[in-house]
């Protein structure tokens, strides 16, 4: 038997000829004394041809169109086909009506009772949906012959691609054609209903322009179902699939996001925004996750710009900025990252085509912040933007997101400036926007600008002090504070060099170097730079409302240790001023009480502490939603409930802020684990079993997150609640020690946040049998209940159990 | 359904010693996965009856995932990720026409070409079944092209993206493959010959 590599060598070489006598002769005098290789290669060569000329497997034939009845109508021509249903025009069988009407037969084989169940259940649903972008479903019902039909309205148009393309549609007029298209998703999201097969050939566009979505919910109702007839076997991932929908996990509103901004993407750019769609690989890739889209502005060609009635260069300018931001948001790996809602995307869109700023944040700045964050509990955010970091959460780190999101709206609108004025001209501008870049690229400009802003500014004081401002600020959201503190500080003396030192915009300056130093945890220099700029806010006024400013200054003043009453001073002073922002208004005065109460609470007030905090809940629960800023008051209606010793209360606020926090997932990014380890305290005070196990899980977390002293008390303080109740009593008497030293050492002046402490060391030590020590730690305890709680100091609960301890021994 | 823990063990320790080289732990692997794969498989077959499509996307998504998940091994090396994966889609189709020819109706005469290339093989059917056989025939011979073949018809990808995988000229694939569909269109219009 000759050798397949033989043979094939042979093969292709006779294949090159072509077929005939001489191909013959030429293989002959080829495998002389070689007969059975001549016999292979022949015979090979005899069926390739055979192959080649094999008739392929008839397409399966069109249905016929059914004769039966579905309800009212009868079928008139067929539509189109996919593997799961069949379309037809359709018009009433009794001749009533002319009008045409769309009928989807489901395919027999999807029958079944709890096909037919889910039927149902969905067609109710889908009946109640009557929007002017939707088609309206009719009827529907099961056939005499058994299958599954539904009956729409019948839409004349173009798939939405096609519609664009044929007209030659510029950019902003496809944005137009898309508003219509994400109102009905977003009409149909607050009925409860996904779409989950979103893509061009369901967006169809009718002559008067307006948009028709078909197919709502019937995707559901086909389950994970391709609406493709296999005509050969490959890997089918749906080209508009969102990742979850590819692993076959829940879907909600965040698949339509998704499929919408594969939708926006190729209506925008003309291309696939994940390489060729014909690739298995780069499908692969996609289904593999890590994939991040190809930026906007790199997908464009010539083709596409001349469908879209504008130049090149002109495409790629518009595609690279804002829309490429928004595009990107909606085609983030993970639905938590996308935006929230349809409305949401609607409303960004909305911005720039009214050249406002969009609320999505450029991801380069959301990566680099967020490694800051992670360190710092900062929250960072684009103005007023959705994504706001809790990474550890007491009643203080809503203050710092909140001003930090005036930051960074701030630093914003100025380096928006800065880039109009005399950045636009640094090809490294562009470059982040794109979208390609990362982190560095986008400090290289901040580094660029650093330099330039002297040099260039040198002769106009004001605005060279206000972009180091500007820019410094941005340093320190972007995870340099020290870089920020210097430019800040240089900004500051060019104002000082120029007269100004005493001025409106010292005053913002001195606000940004607040922020720089408390990023670096100098909170002692925090305050003093606050202190000025509360008082020149009181004589110039100030970018941020008096009240904002104070809040500020107040909350300095706990961070640094300040005493409590001196704090809570400055926190009623703010409340007095309000904010000057009307947005703010309304949810200002249950902040605040959030403030004063928590504070009322450490300083033994409990019943003002607790009506305070009740108001506040009471207010903010009113609101839509509720908004987030309520979890600093669930937090510290827990802390009430714990020390009056009611655990069950104390778990149940904690369990429902905790649900909060995971429901709403794109505002608040990072660790809700100091809400976890507050939890796991009641439940370990309360004896449940779970305590250890869940502060196991975020203990390291929120140990790396602790940075500012208060942080660290708390967490040393909860961690040996655990510990103790746990038995490890070594352990839990090293993390009570760790929280006294760091409250003696760094908050000699806030005594009140050591009573629970030396209250629970004692009773550790207590359990421990070591009564003399027991004893001399609950004296200390008291010492410093008596130094804080003034009137409230007799009926504290803490202070009864302390006196119980001191008195047993 | 919760994951077996074990299997899962498993297969991290497969892959990695499959990262380092070891050419069993792939065959392994492919056994260990399969299992876990055939029981999705099923699962995805009854919700398809009898219907003409096949549902590939679900169960290689699954493949991807399940390995892609796995934690701690990165998957460095593309050719055997998608080799592998070729494999096993070949695996799951076979036993899909086998599922399918023992639930297809009389008389129904729907039929699914395998790939417009290899239009004259019904993947409904029992030509699948002779498909394996014959590309089990054709790996003892030479295994190289059945990995070619797998990649091409059983995963879907070009002729360019089989050549960038294999690490071969596009030239050497169009080669491969116009010989080796020849001898399987060969071996499977005719009755096997006795010698091999």
């Amino acid at each position: 038997m000759a050798r397949i590599d033989e043979v094939e060598a042979v093969f292709h070489e006779a294949r090159s000829l072509p077929p005939g006598d001489d191909r013959q002769l030429w293989l002959e005098s080829r495998c002389q004394g070689d007969p059975s290789l001549l016999e292979e290669v022949a015979s090979m060569l005899e069926s390739n041809a055979e192959m080649r000329n094999a008739a392929a497997i008839p397409p399966i034939p069109p249905p016929a169109v059914p004769a039966a009845k579905f309800g009212a109508y009868r079928a008139v021509e067929l539509l189109g086909r996919g593997g799961t249903s069949t379309v037809y025009r359709a018009e009433r069988a009794d001749g009533q009506f002319e009008q045409s009407v769309a009928l989807k037969i489901m395919a027999a084989h999807l029958g079944g009772p709890e096909f037919l169940r889910r039927f149902e259940i969905e067609r109710q649903l889908l009946a109640t949906l009557n929007h002017n972008n939707i088609t309206r479903l009719l009827d529907g019902g099961v056939s005499s012959a058994g299958d599954p039909y539904l009956i729409t309205e019948y839409v004349e148009g173009e798939p939405l691609d096609r519609y664009a393309d044929s007209r030659k549609l510029e950019v902003d007029a496809r944005i137009g054609l898309f508003l219509q298209v994400l109102e009905a998703v977003d009409y149909a999201h607050r009925n409860l209903i996904v779409h989950r097969d979103l893509k061009p050939a369901n967006i169809l566009v009718n002559s008067e322009g307006t948009v028709k979505l078909l197919d709502f919910g019937t995707a559901s109702l086909l389950a994970q179902q391709s609406d493709i007839t296999l005509t050969r076997v490959r890997m089918l991932t749906p080209r508009y699939a969102s990742p979850e929908q590819l692993k076959g996990e829940r879907l909600n509103i965040a698949t339509d996001i998704y499929s919408l901004g594969v939708v926006l993407y190729e209506l925008l750019c003309g291309g696939w925004p994940f390489g060729d769609p014909n690739s298995v690989l780069s499908e692969l890739n996609r289904v593999t996750g890590n994939v991040a889209p190809t930026p906007p502005a790199t997908v464009l060609t010539e083709e596409a710009a001349k469908s879209r009635s504008v130049a090149f260069q002109h495409l790629r300018g518009l595609l690279n900025g804002d829309l490429s931001t928004i595009l990107l948001k909606m085609l983030e790996n993970e639905p938590a990252r996308r935006y929230g809602s349809v409305r949401q995307v609607a409303d960004d869109l909305e911005r720039y085509r009214e050249g406002r700023p969009i609320l999505a944040r450029p991801q380069t700045a959301w990566y680099a912040a967020r490694k800051f964050v992670t360190r710092n509990w900062l929250a960072v955010s684009a103005a007023s933007a959705a994504v706001l970091v809790l990474a550890g959460l007491t009643i203080f780190s809503l203050h710092e997101a909140a001003q930090a999101r005036e930051q960074a709206a701030r630093a914003q609108r100025v380096s928006e400036f800065a880039k109009n004025t005399f950045l636009s001209a640094s090809s490294t501008w562009t470059s982040p926007l794109r979208g390609q870049s990362h982190a560095i690229q986008f400090n290289d400009i901040l580094d660029n600008a650093a330099e330039r802003v002297p040099r260039e500014l040198a002769n106009d004081p004001a605005a060279e002090a206000d972009l180091l401002g500007t820019l410094g600020t941005t340093y320190a959201i972007l995870g340099n504070p020290v870089k920020g503190e210097a430019l800040i500080r240089q900004g500051l003396d060019v104002l000082r060099r120029s007269g100004a030192a005493s001025s409106r915009k010292a005053g913002d300056l001195e606000l940004g170097l607040c922020n720089a130093c408390s990023f670096q945890g100098h909170y002692t220099q925090a305050l003093a730079a606050c202190r000025e700029a509360m008082a020149l806010a009181k004589v110039y006024g100030a970018d941020l409302s008096l009240g904002s400013v104070i809040n500020n200054t107040a909350f300095m003043a706990v961070k640094s240790g300040a005493p409590l009453d001196e704090a809570e001073k400055l926190f009623r002073e703010a409340s007095a001023h309000g904010p000057t922002d009307a947005s703010q208004a309304k949810l200002f005065p249950a902040l605040n009480n959030t403030r004063i109460g928590g504070l009322r609470l450490k300083q033994g007030d409990l019943t003002e502490g607790e009506r305070l905090l009740r108001e506040a809940e009471r207010i903010l629960r009113a609101e839509p939603g509720p908004p987030i800023e309520i979890l600093p008051t669930l937090d510290s209606l827990a802390v009430g409930a714990r020390i009056r010793g009611d655990y069950a209360e104390a778990m149940r606020w904690l369990e429902d802020a905790l649900d909060l926090l995971n429901q709403r997932p794109t505002a608040y990014m990072g660790s809700s684990g100091t809400l976890e380890i507050e939890l796991a305290a009641n439940e370990a005070l309360a004896g449940k079993p779970q305590a250890l196990a869940r502060f196991e899980k975020v203990s390291e977390q929120v140990r790396a997150d602790s940075t500012a002293p208060t942080e660290q008390l708390r967490f040393h303080l909860l961690s040996g609640i655990v510990e103790a109740n746990a038995g490890s009593q070594g352990a839990a008497e090293k993390h009570f020690r760790t929280a006294l030293e760091t409250s003696e050492k760094q908050l000699p002046r806030q005594p009140a946040e050591r009573v629970e402490i030396y209250l629970r060391l004692a009773k550790l030590l207590g359990v421990s049998h070591r009564e003399q020590a027991a004893s001399d730690t609950a004296l200390e305890g008291l010492r410093c209940a008596e130094a804080s709680y003034g009137a409230f100091f007799a009926k504290h609960p803490f202070v009864v159990e302390l006196r119980s301890i001191a008195h047993a021994h | 359904m919760p994951p077996d823990v074990p299997v899962e063990r498993e297969i991290t320790r497969l892959l990695h010693r499959w990262k380092e080289g070891d050419r069993e732990a792939l065959a392994s692997l492919a056994s260990l996965a399969y299992e876990e794969l055939h029981a999705i498989a099923i699962g995805y077959l009854r919700r398809e009856v009898a219907g003409h499509t096949l549902q590939a996307t679900g169960l290689v998504n699954e493949l991807y995932l399940r390995l892609a998940q796995v934690r701690g091994v990165q998957l460095t090396n593309r050719r055997h990720f998608y080799t592998f994966a070729a494999q096993l889609m070949r695996m799951i189709l076979i036993d899909h026409a086998r599922q399918t020819r023992a639930l297809k109706r009389p008389g129904s005469a729907a039929r699914v070409p395998l790939h417009e290339e290899m239009a004259w093989i019904d993947a409904s059917s029992d030509d699948m079944l002779a498909l394996d056989v014959a590309l089990d025939q054709l790996e003892a011979l030479e295994e190289r092209k059945v990995r070619v073949l797998e990649l091409r018809f059983f995963l879907g990808c070009t002729n360019e993206e089989t050549a960038q995988l294999l690490d071969v000229s596009r030239a050497t694939i169009d080669r491969d493959l116009e010989f080796a569909k020849t001898w399987l269109y060969r071996r499977l219009s005719q009755p096997a010959p006795g010698g091999g």
